[in-house]
């Protein structure tokens, strides 16, 4: 069955479609989901409510050949929406001192190069929500800080911040879980 | 040229975008579980759309209730029936008949022909006059000794209605028999013309070699057309009747009339199935078994004014059907020519189709009133309704039905019948390439609460008063 063809045919809730469609998307989903949420336990609440939520916001799509980038982007948000219910306070309030770090030259690159992604994501989801969740906007689904700020409902600066913040705090938990800078070198 | 930062988050940003770009979890047999369940549930109904639909029929029942509540209040006690002009003079007379047989042992024997000459007055006596007819050129005296025996011994009132006492009785007691009846009537507490003033009214009828025989001709409900009372012209013409098709005749609704309209319908839905053209079909068989599956319910309230009844609906159906998908396996069985035949074998689904939907109908009613059966009704109309989801189907059906109109009380009809509805519309299914037809058939039960009559009748109400 073609993608369009799918789309459509879930846009009539037809339930084989919807099947098909939920198993094509199910693990790219919940990988996002675990990327954003602190625990697998969040991540398969916000994945459960998020891909429902697609189901029924499906009839909102114009261009079913964008439905990868759409999915993706309703199931973002889904998260996002999550945190501001459950963690918004947490998320604005958390304050983290500066860590700046000094590095030399390329040692960042040694050091995250040499992660397994498993200990990647665990360092991501020990990060507090406001930083995990901007990290995970800006640095692996691309998106600028005008569209993060638009998107969490804060200022640019403060998503720049976030970001700055976030990085370091990630770094220096990915030193705590034994890379050590002597390693690196 | 970038600085450290910009380096730091390129860096950054690269290898974890490398690293989670497709990034991927498989989520655990549960969560596959719960998400097919939540799929397969019932339609998804959009919270903003059930609110609505169900305060308009909250608002319409609502209206409903008062009506009959006012209605309730409006409305006279059963037996207090003073709309009809010649009830009070039923009303003595029924009280005359329980007299007659509460008092028949006290009464003195003079007395008692007075009461057959009562009794012929109520409602009996088309029968008195049928039997004077027949008895009274031969045996003028013997219904006088029938009559004292018969009111002697209790014996039931008919028997005392065949008795032509009158014929018999001088005419001046007629006046005293009816001030007897008066004051027997006033002792039972019941509002009673004064007959008096009817005796005066009375033709005579002659009746051979007799004296006169009093009836009282305005009683219309004792007055039978179709036989003449001259006795004399009665003995030398056959009785004719003329006898009628009693077919049901259309009334036609007053214009302005103005009611309220509730009707509650089960449906049965039964399918018509359209297989899309599709190379990649596999059905290779499809039934409708019989099943619960297929009941669905249909509510509608509205109104009805200048010949049309205006509805909003909700109603829910559900219908179900067996489809055979053809698998890649052959059964091949040697026919009696050594010759094999090749069958494909299948493998059989069992879908179930639920729709809830809400929308809006009207319709056309025809009122027939036939003299033996009563009131029928017919009803045709259109209806539009949608599915209750954010994507539903919409359905645009044709609704016919017929049946028997009971009055409840003076302004509200029930009205029963039969209900068939055809879907112009085909709609798609579960089963992709495939649509359906699903048409329903059932029974409707409805009231009907006409304003219109209410109104008239509070309005005699109020001139009576």
């Amino acid at each position: 069955m073609e993608l369009a063809e799918l789309v459509k045919a879930c846009q009539r809730q037809d339930p084989r479609a919807q099947a098909i469609f939920y198993d094509r998307y199910k693990s790219r989903l919940l990988g996002v989901c675990v990327r954003y949420a602190k625990t697998v336990a969040e991540a398969e609440d916000i994945f459960q409510e998020g891909i429902l939520r697609i189901f029924a916001k499906i009839n909102d799509i114009q261009n079913p050949q964008s439905i990868d980038s759409w999915v993706k982007t309703i199931m973002v948000r889904h998260a996002i929406d999550y945190y501001n219910q459950v963690t918004r306070k947490e998320m604005l309030s958390a304050s983290y001192e500066d860590m700046n770090q000094d590095w030399g030259t390329n040692d960042y690159a040694l050091l995250i190069g040499k992660l397994d992604v498993n200990l990647l994501l665990e360092a991501i989801n020990e990060l507090p929500d406001g930083y995990r969740i901007v990290i995970n906007m800006h640095f692996i689904d691309g998106y600028k800080h005008a569209e993060i700020a638009e998107m969490l409902g804060i200022k640019e600066v403060t998503s720049r911040s976030q970001l700055l913040k976030g990085r370091n705090l990630l770094i220096k938990k990915l030193e705590q879980k034994g890379i050590k800078q002597h390693e690196i070198f | 040229m970038k600085s450290f930062e910009d380096e730091l988050n390129d860096a950054i940003q690269k290898v974890l975008h490398d690293s989670f770009e497709n990034f991927e979890k498989k989520p655990r047999a549960s969560i596959d579980q719960k998400i097919y369940e939540a799929l397969d549930k019932p339609s998804r109904i959009g919270p903003l759309m059930l609110f609505a639909t169900a305060a308009l029929l909250m608002l319409l029942l609502g209206f409903g209730v008062i009506k009959m509540v006012e209605l309730d209040v409006a409305l006279p006690p059963i037996t207090h029936s003073e709309s009809a002009p010649y009830t009070p003079k039923d009303t003595a007379n029924a009280a005359t008949h329980a007299d007659n047989r509460a008092a028949d042992a006290a009464r003195p024997s003079h007395t008692e022909n007075k009461s057959g000459m009562v009794l012929s007055d109520s409602g009996n006596a088309k029968q008195l006059k049928r039997v004077t007819h027949a008895k009274a050129p031969n045996t003028p005296h013997k219904p006088f000794r029938l009559a004292s025996g018969k009111v002697k011994h209790h014996t039931h009132t008919v028997f005392a209605a065949e008795i032509p006492f009158a014929a018999i009785a001088p005419a001046e007691t007629s006046r005293a028999e009816n001030s007897l009846v008066s004051a027997t009537d006033r002792v039972h507490g019941l509002s009673v013309q004064d007959q008096n003033n009817q005796v005066a009214n009375v033709s005579p009828i002659p009746v051979d070699g007799l004296v006169s025989l009093p009836v009282d001709l305005v009683l219309p409900e004792i007055i039978d057309t179709a036989v003449n009372f001259d006795s004399t012209l009665q003995a030398a013409m056959p009785r004719s009747e003329k006898r009628k098709l009693d077919l049901p005749v259309y009334q036609p609704g007053e214009k302005k009339s103005f009611a309220w309209i509730f009707n509650a319908n089960a449906t049965n839905t039964f399918q018509s199935i359209y297989l899309l053209p599709n190379p990649e079909s596999r059905i290779l068989k499809v039934s409708f078994p019989v099943s619960t599956a297929n009941l669905g319910y249909k509510f509608s309230a509205g109104f009805q004014t200048l010949g049309f009844q205006l509805l909003f609906n909700y109603s829910h159906i559900s219908w179900k059907a067996e489809y055979v998908y053809a698998i890649d396996e052959f059964k091949a069985d040697e026919d009696a020519a050594n010759r094999y035949i090749f069958e494909r074998l299948g493998k059989a689904e069992t879908v179930t189709s639920k729709v809830g939907m809400a929308g809006i109908g009207i319709k056309k009613q025809l009122d027939f009133k036939s003299r033996q059966m009563g009131r029928f009704f017919a009803q045709f109309g259109v209806d539009y309704s949608r599915q209750m989801l954010t994507s539903g189907q919409n359905f645009i059906a044709g609704a016919i039905s017929a049946g028997k109109v009971i009055t409840v009380n003076r302004a509200t009809d029930l009205i029963v019948g039969p209900y068939f509805e055809y879907n112009f519309k085909k709609v798609p299914t579960a089963e992709y390439r495939i649509k359906v037809r699903p048409n329903q058939v059932g029974l409707s039960v409805g009231l009907r609460i006409n304003r219109t009559k209410l109104a008239k009748y509070r309005y005699q109400r109020s001139v009576s008063r």
